[in-house]
């Protein structure tokens, strides 16, 4: 998942769509992000590239909607519902996630696994 | 041409104006031109490039706003007509140099301005210089960073209508028998006007502000100014008229020299002259109220911009008598033209009850907390309380960066002595075992406080204080025996002289510092650019060390909130916003750097390495 700056990026990627689950007042989707363009991308357990400032995906909560729908724990969000999330802060990313009048977000997420899967296939 | 400026200043004001629909093209100049007005003057000032900082931090900084009331006429002496000094320059009319640009523009947009503020007789210089302005092409001096004359100093506001300039209000000052009274009125960074002025401004105006919508300011009054050319050596003075309002100064003149970072005034009374000192002094401290306290700040912290550091150094005897580490925006009031009367109302200033910052230094309590560490003593030790040594006075005599420490009086003594007591006692038995004599002591105590080297003042400060404590603890027994030795009047002088030496009265007790001593401290200071070297960077040092231990207490109230949440944490970190994204910076940045500035303090280091959000 290395990437140049200002060069497109491609990925393969798999779509997940998560059905927020209504939790009293709240919508959760059931998983933990970390990464933004203004967090510390060193700090990343998940990242490959430590300097990758993307969205990642930290923890997956037992049962919940993000499980369910196939999310992992250290996926890469590269958009949700069409929003671009390679290259925007923490906080925006959680804005777009948890955006109340949306009940279901659909995610593009790469991981690595997913590549190798591909290469795999395509080398024989 | 008039449209594109106004074109031209209403795009940037509105970028950078960040006043609420200001339409007061702030900047509109500075891009063009690269520089920076603070100051309308005559011919317009330009600011160099150091102000950029300065101005871009000027919106976080802008305090104040600026509510010029419009109050009657004042019943000043004030020319009906006036100029408004553009310092915009209109590239598109006048392609010949920045300078010469400008002071078209000037030229262009003062025909167009007029404010009328007053009537009066103005005075035939004014005419005469802005009529050599008008013709003058380079009338602007070089372009120089304006005088923070104003105690925010910094980008200043504008405000002026962004309209197309109207056609001619007034002709031009052909002559010296128009009575024109040029007053540039402009309005430090902290005053933002949002208001127009009732004449014609174009939008090239920067901070001018009528003197009907100062209304009525603080203190108002002629000021005599220094002029001095840069590189001419010659001094002259210029009178304005000055208003001060809400901790900020608006004179109405007409040249300036944008290079001069003093100003030097003079008034014609003494009574002017005290009320002008407190006054500016008040404004330099923004209205602290603090008894002993001074505020005013002389040096250059980044944070503030430029202050208008009201430190007057009172005359010594030189007319213009500038502090070594002025820096940008202090400001000496210095009554050049009559030295004595200077001294006299300066004996009065200090007298009085007020303590604006421009009295700062001399009357600066020994109790300045900033200075408590770095003087060593002043502290009291045992039951004799020590005051601190005119040399350590002087160093406290030196205007703090009050802005973290409304009150330092209280708290100060007190960790003062705690924290020397014991020094002071073992110095004290160390000086007993030696048996000092006193005449011998008494020779030292001037002597060091007076000669005190920049590096030693510490320990010059102790070895004072240690035979003066001597003294104040032994004093009567030293009294008998140099009764005994020196007969008893001697003894008795001696040992007065000493007591005053360290400031401490008949019994050994602490005395308030006399004006003098302040004043001798302040001196001593002036004179020993190193001291004050030193100082400002103790007093950064302190400023710093207070930001980062408030930061530090944020950031402990979050930690140790029992049941933090993360909703609780968004909101503080909303709350302290700023404070975060430092932490997210230093934290990052510092990762692979290994070293840490020695201001950095450690509390920056992240705690929250990796923050992960739940949703």
């Amino acid at each position: 998942m290395s990437y140049i700056p200002g060069q497109p990026v491609t990925a393969v990627v798999q779509r997940i769509e998560i059905h927020k689950l209504r939790q009293g007042d709240n919508l959760i989707l059931g998983f933990s992000i970390g990464g933004g363009i203004d967090q510390d991308p060193g700090q990343n357990p998940f990242s490959e590239d430590k300097t990758d400032k993307g969205i990642y995906v930290t923890r997956v909560t037992k049962g919940g909607p993000a499980e369910v729908a196939g999310l992992m724990m250290g996926d890469k969000i590269m958009q949700v519902n069409g929003w671009d999330m390679t290259m925007v802060t923490h906080d925006q990313a959680r804005k777009r996630l948890t955006k109340k009048n949306e009940d279901v977000v659909r995610l593009l997420v790469t991981r690595k696994s997913l590549e190798d899967a591909v290469r795999q296939s395509m080398m024989q | 041409m008039a449209v594109m400026s106004c074109d031209d200043i209403s795009k940037y004001s509105m970028g950078k104006s960040g006043v609420k629909g200001s339409e007061s093209p702030s900047y509109y100049l500075d891009h063009e031109s690269g520089r920076y007005y603070t100051f309308m003057e005559g011919e317009g000032v330009h600011l160099g490039p150091e102000y950029d900082r300065e101005r871009g931090r000027s919106t976080g900084v802008r305090r104040r706003e600026k509510t010029p009331t419009h109050g009657d006429l004042r019943p000043v002496s004030m020319p009906p007509e006036y100029n408004w000094m553009t310092e915009t320059k209109d590239p598109s009319m006048y392609k010949r140099g920045s300078r010469d640009s400008d002071n078209s523009l000037l030229r262009y947009l003062s025909d167009d301005k007029i404010l009328v503020i007053q009537e009066e007789p103005e005075v035939p210089r004014e005419c005469k210089r802005d009529t050599g302005r008008r013709s003058r092409k380079k009338g602007k001096s070089p372009s120089s960073p304006s005088y923070p004359i104003s105690p925010s100093l910094l980008a200043s506001t504008v405000r002026l209508d962004s309209g197309p300039p109207e056609g001619l209000p007034f002709p031009l000052p052909e002559s010296n028998t128009v009575p024109l009274y040029h007053s540039f009125h402009y309005a430090s960074l902290r005053t933002k006007t949002k208001k127009r002025t009732k004449g014609s401004l174009t939008s090239g105006s920067r901070r001018r502000i009528s003197c009907k919508d100062l209304g009525h300011g603080d203190c108002e009054g002629w000021l005599w100014k220094k002029k001095d050319a840069k590189g001419y050596f010659t001094q002259k003075w210029k009178k304005y008229w000055f208003i001060l309002k809400d901790s900020s100064l608006y004179c109405a003149f007409k040249a300036c020299h944008p290079k001069i970072k003093s100003f030097f005034f003079a008034t014609d009374c003494l009574e002017e002259m005290n009320r002008w000192m407190n006054r500016l002094g008040l404004a330099a401290i923004g209205y602290t109220p603090d008894d002993k306290v001074n505020s005013s700040s002389p040096f250059p912290e980044p944070k503030h911009g430029r202050h208008f550091s009201s430190e007057s150094t009172y005359s010594h005897s030189s007319a213009e008598d500038s502090r070594p580490d002025g820096g940008p925006g202090s400001a000496h009031s210095s009554g050049c033209r009559s030295t004595h009367r200077e001294r006299r109302s300066w004996q009065d200033l200090i007298e009085t009850p007020l303590t604006s910052s421009g009295l700062h230094f001399l009357q600066t309590v020994p109790a300045e907390a900033d200075f408590g560490g770095v003087g060593g003593y002043g502290s009291m030790a045992g039951g004799g309380r020590l005051a601190m040594s005119p040399d350590r006075r002087r160093q406290a005599t030196l205007p703090v960066q009050r802005r973290h420490r409304p009150d330092r009086d209280g708290p100060f003594p007190l960790v003062e002595s705690e924290e020397h007591e014991l020094h002071l006692h073992h110095r004290a038995h160390k000086q007993r075992s030696q048996s000092l004599p006193r005449n011998r002591e008494a020779p030292r105590g001037p002597k060091h406080s007076f000669h005190h080297p920049a590096g030693l003042s510490e320990e010059r400060s102790e070895d004072d204080e240690v035979p003066f404590r001597k003294h104040s603890s032994m004093g009567r027994e030293v009294c008998d025996r140099e009764e005994r030795e020196f007969g008893m009047l001697d003894g008795l002088q001696e040992l007065y002289r000493t007591l005053e030496q360290a400031s401490l009265s008949a019994l050994g007790e602490p005395r308030p510092s006399t004006k003098q001593d302040y004043r001798r401290s302040f001196i001593k200071r002036c004179n020993d650019p190193v001291i004050n070297d030193q100082l400002h960077h103790v007093r950064v040092l302190r400023s710093t060390l207070k930001a980062k231990e408030a930061e530090l207490a944020l950031i402990n109230q979050l930690l140790e909130e029992p049941n933090l949440t993360s909703k609780k944490f968004r909101e503080w970190k909303q709350r302290h916003h700023e404070l975060f994204m430092d932490i997210c910076e230093f934290g990052s940045g510092d990762n692979g750097t290994a070293d840490l500035s020695p201001l950095a303090t450690p509390l920056m280091s992240h705690t929250h390495s990796f923050i992960e959000t739940h949703v």
